[in-house]
């Protein structure tokens, strides 16, 4: 492949080869069940990784990154991330990182846990960003589409639903990652 | 128009009933000026994205949700029902669960966009089934405005769909537009349950899943245009003029139609002649001012002011031939009993009534394709009309498309539970979901109530808003005839979920903003369905009612009070239609008699 | 006149309006969410006026009994791509670039420089040009009104020669009508005779160029190549303009927020296996919807219905394209690649239109 280097643009870009994200994608693909591309193809990353580093004591979410297996790795965390979710400290936020990938949501941290480790101003149920609500991977799983927002077309809702299995990408990642890839 | 310019009618209301009328009178060559409460915010299409946007990242996603009140022209929000603390003075004792949007567009900005027509019988439920009251005209004579109305707000359905329980149409009249296909989930749950049979009282009857009409752009028939978004700038290319084509599907007709495919009142508004129009918004009607000799009105007060979220005001009169209320049947309401104006028959407030509505919901056999479409397409309306009516309320269905968004709050609700609950990740937690979320199906269950004395609107002086107005106090229960109807459409809603396979999976826990009210050993949590009527009820005697067949006030001939607060019943259908078609049958009467 | 080479101006015609579709959208879909909404209603409002025109062009040709394809490698187009009067459109992320290359398509007049070749958005991404159908049939037109203006002619003399009843001999069921067709930007004409047929033929030149004496087409709607000003300037025209730049209020144009696709991405360029699927699995969207158009134009109108679907399920695997990275670049990002899938199979599935109609 040919890419050649493009100045005019700036360099930043969500979940290029920034490490840290990288390491959170290969967690969020264990977490959600997503491939690293559908993750990526909410353009959503980026605010995630900043929304999680806001409201957490620093640290906690690089404790958690460091959890799963090394980068990379094999087929699949499972193991790993069952442990995190029994940690009572990586536990709820890993939860948290699910809902936030599937509603575009922070949810407020339990009571134990902010007595334990920290209480941030930001620590409330509240919806990331518009865009987030909008990038929830609740309605890919749905099979439908984010209330409001990416219409299906006049008469969609009249059409048989797609069946969830046929998503290609998800088979193409489901092969990649029983083939541990990463 | 100039700021002096000498108006013919002062319409008080930018809702659906003050917007067909200033269209009307406009285009009459009548001069009309329009106080808005609220702000024109929905009036523009930069506008218009940011209550989009709004509700995009409002965490709650409510019917109120896309609207955040001006402080000077509050409104009430479903999320104060419990707690009984919002702009309602709730005095019970059962609160009061709906309600309206004071903006420009009025509560259509965020109305389902179902348009029934009325039943012949609901008219006259006095004289067939001995309950309520009749109505001082009847379906003959509101058909040809029905048709009207239709047009006006761009309503699509298939009259082969619609004429039935005595519902007609003049032989070769269908719709402006063909019927809003129906939803894949309409399509499993009538292959499940039409012509199944169930029994009302004596009666049997066999039921149908039925495509609603509904005020949203389709497919048009003739030569119909169907109206687009409305953007209404000061200067500068208006851009969403190819915006709001067909129905998209977006399943956010509540709160908010993104495309504005879906009817609401500035695009009447916006179709009024400009030259004869002048809208003010921010601008708060505070009194009705009236000729203590004549009874006539002479001027209607209102508090302008610049900056929504500051007090600060100005008060102005503004004075006509005649005068125009359409302000919604609360607002109404408050504004005569405000003005002193409560009337020789002390009809003003009493009356009200809403469809108080339960929510059934479960989970299906096999996908039904949930969260896509309108959010409703169709319903059973079947049970709509019959003799049982002399006993209790009649009631319908409304099939959700939305999955269990309006009830639980999915799908994060069922993220939630999921992840949290039974502690799902990865590819079973992503396979769980695709697996139950397209199953889930919901009803809405609206049921008629009746007029009451005991449910009325009044006011108080110790109860004001920020620039000193009233607000509305409620008194409010629901009677034995509505709760039978709610036990009787619980009885078929478990019947047609046994039918289909539905999994029921009704609690009423996991929807707790829904009040409750018991009834011969059951517990039904209702919700509104925001369809207030009857505080300014309509009627053939000066005795027993607020305003006349043409809702012109008894007592003051050159006012007239519009909306559904005039409605001596309102049956089982939602109100906008019916209500759109008196207005245009009073905006008639007014046109002969001021451009005459 | 003979009827075959005006069935090839028209086939060349019809194609001619779907190879602007995709580098409109591709500029649409760059948009990153929760901006530049002003630019997304105007090149929206396009789309969907250029997939009118393609209809349009359809129901002529179908008018005189001809087949319109937009299936298979010799219909379907390619980029970089060579429009008859020799613009090189391609496909691009939101830029200044594209806007030019939008003004040029929509208005001859437009003084644009070709883009340099090497231009950091498309050195090394221009590998061949594909010229359009067009040139096959036609010796090259000055502008694409002079294309349409022959292909005016052509039917004037046919239908002089042959009789207007022999020339319009296609069956009238096989018109795309508004009951199938119909959005915003306007409604398809049925096109049954030669005033039919001129109609439609002018409504797409007058909904693109414009009448050279005023910005605004014959329903009051600003011109393509206005409404793209407005982006270039990021102004909106006032009524009161005349047809220089805008002088109304900014509408928040913002190149930089936008996802910067690679140019003229192919399947190929995307070496890792799941970006591919991702990629092969928009394609064989793409070639359904036009799969599906195609049986729309040929007797099958209730197909256009589900095109309408198709064509979001299409938008929603490009934004996951779009927000991808080239995992070897970490810079650029992918983008919808609009290739033909290669499956020349049945026609599309009927059963599932039940609810349709």
């Amino acid at each position: 492949m040919t890419v050649n280097e493009d100045r005019t643009r700036p360099a930043r870009s969500p979940g290029g080869s920034d490490d840290r994200t990288d390491r959170f994608l290969v967690v969020s693909v264990a977490l959600t069940g997503f491939g690293r591309v559908e993750l990526l193809g909410t353009g959503l990353t980026d605010t995630y990784l900043r929304a999680i580093d806001a409201v957490l004591p620093d640290g906690v979410l690089d404790e958690l990154l460091e959890a799963v297996g090394e980068i990379p790795v094999g087929a699949d965390h499972e193991t790993d991330v069952e442990s995190i979710l029994a940690d009572p400290k990586l536990g709820p936020v890993a939860r948290n990182i699910i809902l936030m990938w599937f509603c575009g949501t922070w949810t407020r941290l339990p009571d134990t846990w902010r007595t334990a480790y920290g209480v941030s101003p930001l620590d409330a149920d509240r919806v990331v960003s518009a865009q987030a609500y909008q990038g929830g991977l609740q309605w890919v799983a749905a099979g439908a589409h984010p209330a409001g927002a990416r219409q299906q077309g006049f008469g969609a809702w009249s059409l048989p639903p797609e069946p969830a299995a046929q998503s290609e990408t998800r088979a193409a990642a489901q092969s990649e990652t029983r083939a541990g890839r990463r | 128009m100039n700021d002096d310019a000498d108006y013919d009618v002062v319409i008080v209301g930018a809702g659906v009933n003050g917007a067909l009328s200033a269209k009307r009178l406009t285009r009459a060559g009548l001069r009309v000026l329009v106080l808005e409460a609220g702000p024109d915010t929905a009036w523009t299409f930069d506008g218009y994205t940011r209550h989009v946007s709004h509700f995009y990242a409002n965490s709650t996603k409510n019917a109120e949700s896309a609207w955040p009140p001006a402080a000077n022209a509050p409104q009430p929000d479903t999320a104060d029902v419990r707690s009984g603390d919002g702009y309602f003075v709730q005095q019970g004792p059962n609160p009061f669960a709906s309600s309206y949007t004071r903006l420009l567009g009025g509560s259509t900005l965020h109305w389902l966009g179902v348009s029934l027509r009325m039943l012949p019988e609901d008219f006259e439920l006095r004289t067939r089934y001995g309950v309520g009251r009749d109505w001082p005209l009847g379906y003959a004579d509101l058909e040809p405005y029905y048709r009207q109305a239709e047009r006006e707000i761009g309503v699509s359905a298939d009259v082969a769909d619609q004429a039935h329980l005595g519902i007609d149409f003049p032989e070769g009249y269908d719709y402006p537009m063909r019927r809003i296909p129906p939803s894949y989930s309409d399509r499993v749950l009538a292959a499940a349950i039409d012509g199944m049979e169930v029994a009302l009282g004596e009666e049997q009857f066999a039921l149908q899943v039925r495509n609603y009409p509904a005020a949203r752009n389709s497919m048009p028939r003739g030569d119909y245009q169907p109206v687009g978004a409305v953007d209404e700038r000061t200067d500068g290319q208006a851009l969403a003029r190819d915006l709001g084509q067909r129905c998209a599907g977006n399943t956010a007709c509540t709160p908010i139609c993104p495309i504005q495919a879906k009817y609401n009142a500035g695009k009447s508004l916006a179709q009024a002649e400009n030259r004869n129009l002048r809208v003010i918004p921010q601008a708060v009607a505070s009194r009705i001012l009236v000729d203590p000799v004549s009874g006539m009105v002479r001027g209607v007060e209102y508090q302008r002011y610049e900056h929504p979220g500051s007090p600060r005001h100005t008060v102005h009169t503004a004075t006509a031939r005649a005068y125009v209320l359409a302000a919604h049947a609360v607002e109404n309401a408050k504004l005569l009993l405000a003005s002193g104006l409560s009337g020789g028959s002390g009809q003003v407030g009493k009356g009200l009534m809403d469809h108080p509505a339960l929510y059934a919901w479960g989970l299906s056999p096999t996908s039904v394709g949930a969260f896509r479409g309108p959010l409703s397409t169709a319903g059973i309306d079947d049970l709509r009309g019959g003799s049982f009516r002399a006993s209790h309320a009649a009631f319908r269905f409304d099939i959700g498309n939305d999955g269990w968004r309006a009830t639980t709050g999915a799908p994060d609700s069922s993220v939630a539970s999921a992840v949290t609950g039974h502690q799902l990740f990865g590819p079973r937690l992503r396979t769980h979901l695709e697996e139950s979320l397209p199953r889930q199906v919901r009803f809405s269950v609206a049921v008629e109530q009746l007029p009451s004395a005991a449910n009325n609107v009044s006011i108080d002086p110790r109860y004001v808003d920020p620039l000193g107005n009233p607000r509305p106090v409620i008194n409010y229960h629901l009677d034995d005839y509505t709760l039978a109807g709610m036990a009787a459409a619980t009885d078929v809603y478990r019947q047609v979920f046994r039918r289909a396979g539905i999994e029921d999976r009704s609690d009423p826990e996991e929807a707790s903003w829904m009040p409750s009210v018991s009834y011969d050993g059951s517990v039904f949590h209702y919700h509104g369905m925001g369809h207030f009527a009857g505080t300014h009820v309509m009627g053939s005697s000066a005795e027993t009612s607020v305003v006349d067949a043409d809702q012109r006030s008894w007592e003051h001939r050159n006012l007239f009070v519009l909306g559904s607060g005039s409605f001596p019943t309102m049956g089982t259908s939602n109100p906008t239609l019916t209500m759109a078609a008196l207005t245009l049958r009073t905006s008639e009467r007014l046109i002969k008699e001021l451009a005459g | 006149m003979n009827v075959t080479r005006l069935k090839d101006l028209l086939q060349a015609a019809v194609e001619l309006e779907l190879s602007t579709i995709p580098p409109y959208l591709c500029a649409l879909y760059s948009l990153r969410p929760g901006s530049n909404d002003e630019a997304a209603a105007i090149i929206r409002s396009v789309v969907v006026e250029e997939m009118l025109h393609m209809v349009l062009a359809a129901n002529v040709l179908t008018a005189i009994g001809g087949t319109p394809r937009l299936t298979g490698t010799d219909h379907v187009p390619r980029y970089p791509h060579e429009l008859p009067d020799g613009v090189v459109i391609d496909l691009l992320p939101f830029c200044p670039q594209a806007v030019e290359a939008f003004l040029k398509v929509e208005n001859p007049q437009h003084d644009h420089q070709a883009m340099d070749p090497e231009h950091p958005l498309i050195v090394g991404r221009r590998p061949e040009k594909h010229p359009a159908g067009a040139t096959a049939v036609m010796s090259r037109p000055a502008t694409i009104g002079a294309f349409y203006a022959e292909i005016s002619e052509a039917l004037e003399q046919a239908a002089k020669e042959l009789g207007e009843p022999a020339l319009f001999c296609g069956d009238p069921a096989r018109q795309v009508t508004r009951q199938y067709y119909y959005a915003s930007g306007g409604m398809p004409d049925v096109v049954t005779d030669l005033a039919s047929a001129q109609a439609a033929l002018d409504e797409i030149v007058d909904q693109g160029e414009g009448d050279p004496s005023s910005m605004f087409d014959a329903d009051g709607n600003l011109a393509h190549y206005f409404r793209f000003q407005q982006l270039k300037y990021n102004r909106s025209y006032r009524r009161s303009d005349n047809a220089g730049p805008p002088s109304g209020p900014p509408i928040g144009v913002d190149f930089d927020a936008v996802y910067p696709m690679i140019a003229n991405p192919r399947g190929a360029d995307y070496t890792d296996p799941e970006l591919r699927a991702a990629s092969d699995t928009a394609n064989r969207t793409w070639s359904d919807l036009l799969r599906q158009l195609e049986a729309g134009f040929n007797g099958r109108p209730e197909m256009l219905l589900t095109a309408v679907p198709t064509m979001f399920r299409l938008r929603d695997q490009s934004l996951v394209l779009l927000a991808n990275p080239l995992p070897s670049d970490g810079r650029r990002h992918a983008g919808p690649t609009f290739e033909w899938d290669g499956v020349d199979g049945p026609d599309p599935e009927p059963d599932q239109m039940k609810g349709l109609q």
